[in-house]
């Protein structure tokens, strides 16, 4: 079985793959990325800065003109995409942020998710797509490998993980292999239970609760 | 007369060359179909005939000629021998046992011209004359035998894959996914089959010769194994048969310690009873001593080994891997028959062509507009007029159409790459000499890419129509467009490499339902849709 994953950047793929490994064994030359893609030579690409292409606006279109979803489902062996998008910016895609609660993840989570079913329209069943919503980046899931405490309410996660890691003495680019190095403990099964990586972000439990059920 | 000029264009269009389209030809062709000036073709009959009483009576009474017993010998060399040749007629059909120099030899024409004579004068003649090309040699019918599936264990980066092969096979894959060690251990059964699993047997047929450890597959966390396993399921019409190969090495440490296949081993005893008692049954009663000379010479010229067609199937098994300077006829590595891995011996299969396939390889007119016709040097002395300055060994030339006809012939050495690769793929598709299972290691290899595809559905036809089956593995997505995968004889697989290193097989297939032509397979690879593509840049 092979599962596409259609994220806003490299490195938030990177993130998903170990997941889905330590979640479900899924080997990685089984995830094909769909989004991003060099869609752009070297030539267009160096008149334009790179992280112009690697946001929820290409997530978003994608959803809407269901391009690649389509065409990859169309294939045997390939029935369930993963889609990832940021809540960093919702209130940019029209989710507003709710109240800081307990409940913040759960509910921004389930609103981002009926946003992204707006954009899906009718085309796919449920058991299709497995929304991969992090709270409010894909650091944060990275943080609950190293900081050991609650990350979903982190407001710049980015910002957090690279001073954490900083100060443990651990530099890393903003690249797939790197991000693939530094979330490396997700792709292990053992380590849920015993570093209680869920625990700490509730947007990382929900998506590994749908991974289990779905795949 | 006018059932001579006719009788002419027909030898034409059959496919004899000039010399069989005179006249003596024609009354000949026209006496064996008992046609006289007003018969109609398609009323042609076979009847067995002599040469003087029959063939030469028939001419003079009914075609007002007047040719006397000493003109025989012109009948023998212009028609009879040449018709026998080309399996236009049959040479004693009512009694196969007559002297060589009988008074009684008789002749009789082919039924399939009779056949194909039916149609003369209608809008299916072009096709009928098609179909007796492909008829005309026994040796062009297609075989049937298909290798439906293949496992493969313990073969560098493979640990165990299974793929269910069709008819065109094409894989697609990263670089160093490890499509090529699957084409591997396929043509190292060939080798065995072959008897021939030493290096040159095993370099011959494509294989990057390694030593034994990095032969065997060795992953971090897996104890290496002791033997190379391959099994090929090969469906005959009917019949399943099942070739198993267990390859060991005397001394995993020896670089250079010969490969064994146990599962030949096994049936040598068995093999030895059967070729004694073969032996005395032909010669009668042979001593114990004799039986064992005999023996002996057999094991250290040819060995003993299972004879069967699915061996000499699998035994021809070779990858492809063209060189450009090996078709210009510059170098040459491999003496393989008729074609070495390559690119070698091409001039010399297609000078040997029959007319059937010389008509499919001219085809490639199809795929350069430039081009006006393929000659063979037969004497190579156009090298003697400056034609090969570089000194190539290929008797291969090409006429441009578009240059003065006095200036317009290039040799192999002169002409684009792009022909001499597309001829060489026509080539090996087409002839009845070429293996009937082969491997193409990058196909695309100096083919624009348009070319490709439209290379690739030729392809595809010709392997039905010639019996053939072929794995090819590109990077090339235009390849891909010209696959039809709603064909189940059509596959696409992608090879690719797990975590672990591990080599693995996927068939690429859509889904029931799915319109096809909803998707572009070129476009769909290149997006990553597919897979086959690198991920970790």
């Amino acid at each position: 079985m092979k599962v596409g994953v259609i994220c806003e950047g490299h490195t938030d793929r990177a993130v998903i793959t170990n997941i889905l490994k330590g979640v479900k064994g899924i080997d990685s030359s089984n995830i094909i990325p769909l989004r991003p893609e060099d869609s752009l030579d070297e030539t267009d690409l160096a008149n334009i800065p790179v992280d112009q292409f690697s946001n929820w606006t290409l997530v978003k279109k994608e959803c809407e003109t269901r391009q690649k979803l389509n065409r990859f489902l169309s294939l045997e062996g390939q029935d369930v995409v993963v889609i990832h998008i940021d809540s960093a910016e919702s209130d940019e895609y029209g989710v507003a942020k709710p109240i800081k609660d307990n409940n913040y993840s759960t509910n921004l989570r389930a609103a981002i998710i009926s946003k992204m079913k707006e954009w899906l329209g009718d085309d796919f069943s449920d058991d299709e797509i497995i929304y991969a919503v992090a709270v409010e980046e894909t650091e944060a899931w990275v943080l609950t490998i190293y900081e050991k405490r609650e990350s979903s309410t982190s407001a710049d996660p980015k910002r957090k993980l690279r001073q954490f890691l900083s100060q443990k003495g651990i530099k890393y680019g903003q690249n797939y292999n790197d991000f693939l190095w530094i979330s490396d403990a997700l792709s292990k099964k053992k380590k849920y239970a015993k570093e209680r990586f869920l625990s700490y972000n509730e947007s990382l439990k929900e998506f590994c609760i749908e991974v289990e059920n779905k795949l | 007369m006018k059932k001579i000029t006719e009788a002419q264009a027909i030898l034409k269009d059959l496919g004899l060359p000039p010399t069989q389209q005179n006249k003596v030809s024609a009354l000949t062709f026209l006496a064996l179909c008992g046609i006289g000036p007003n018969d109609e073709w398609k009323n042609a009959k076979r009847k067995s005939l002599t040469l003087s009483k029959g063939i030469m009576n028939f001419s003079n009474e009914k075609f007002d000629q007047d040719y006397k017993q000493n003109t025989r010998e012109s009948f023998r060399k212009d028609a009879i021998t040449p018709f026998i040749e080309q399996q236009i007629i049959d040479l004693n059909p009512d009694n196969a046992d007559l002297a060589p120099q009988s008074s009684n030899t008789h002749y009789a024409i082919k039924p399939l011209i009779i056949e194909t004579l039916k149609s003369f004068g209608t809008d299916k003649w072009d096709e009928a004359i098609e179909r007796f090309k492909e008829y005309q040699f026994t040796e062009n019918t297609a075989q049937s035998a298909l290798i439906k599936k293949i496992i493969i264990e313990n073969y560098k980066s493979i640990n165990k894959v299974e793929i269910e092969l069709g008819r065109i096979n094409v894989f697609i894959g990263a670089n160093g996914s490890g499509k090529s060690n699957i084409l591997e251990a396929i043509a190292m059964v060939g080798a065995s089959k072959g008897n021939d699993l030493d290096n040159l047997g095993l370099m011959s047929r494509g294989i990057r010769i390694a030593k034994p450890l990095l032969t065997l597959s060795s992953f971090l966390g897996k104890q290496t194994k002791k033997s190379i396993e391959v099994q090929l399921d090969i469906i005959d019409k009917n019949n399943s048969v099942q070739i198993q190969s267990s390859f060991q090495n005397s001394n995993i440490n020896d670089i250079y310690a010969k490969w064994i296949d146990l599962k030949e081993e096994e049936k040598t005893p068995e093999l030895i009873l059967s070729y004694l008692a073969e032996l005395s049954e032909k010669q009668g009663k042979l001593t114990g001593d004799e039986l064992i000379k005999k023996l002996n010479e057999k094991l250290e010229t040819v060995g003993v080994k299972d004879n069967t067609k699915y061996s000499e199937l699998l035994s021809d098994f070779a990858i492809f891997n063209l060189s450009t300077q090996t078709l210009r006829g510059l170098n040459s590595n491999s003496a393989k028959l008729p074609l070495g891995i390559n690119g070698e011996g091409l001039d010399i299969l297609i000078s040997n062509f029959n007319s059937y396939e010389t008509s499919k390889l001219l085809k490639c007119k199809l795929f350069f507009n430039w081009l006006e016709q393929i000659g063979i040097d037969r004497k190579d002395e156009l090298k003697l007029s400056g034609y090969k300055l570089g000194k190539s060994s290929s008797t291969l030339y090409f006429h441009d159409r578009h240059m003065q006809k006095k200036n317009n012939l290039f040799s192999a050495e002169n002409a684009n790459e792009g022909i001499l690769h597309v001829i060489f793929y026509l080539a090996l598709f087409i002839s009845n000499k070429t293996p009937e299972f082969f491997a193409i290691d990058n196909i695309e290899t100096a083919l624009n890419p348009k070319l490709c595809r439209s290379l690739i559905k030729e392809l595809v036809q010709l392997s039905k129509e010639r019996g053939k089956q072929a794995i090819i593995t590109t990077h090339n997505p235009a390849v891909l467009d010209g696959l039809n995968l709603n064909d189940d004889d059509q596959r696409l697989f992608e090879i690719y490499r797990t975590d672990e290193g591990l080599t693995c097989c996927r068939r690429i297939k859509f889904k029931k339902g799915t319109d096809q032509k909803k998707f572009k397979l070129s476009e769909m690879w290149t997006e990553g849709l597919l897979g086959g593509v690198p991920q970790n840049f």
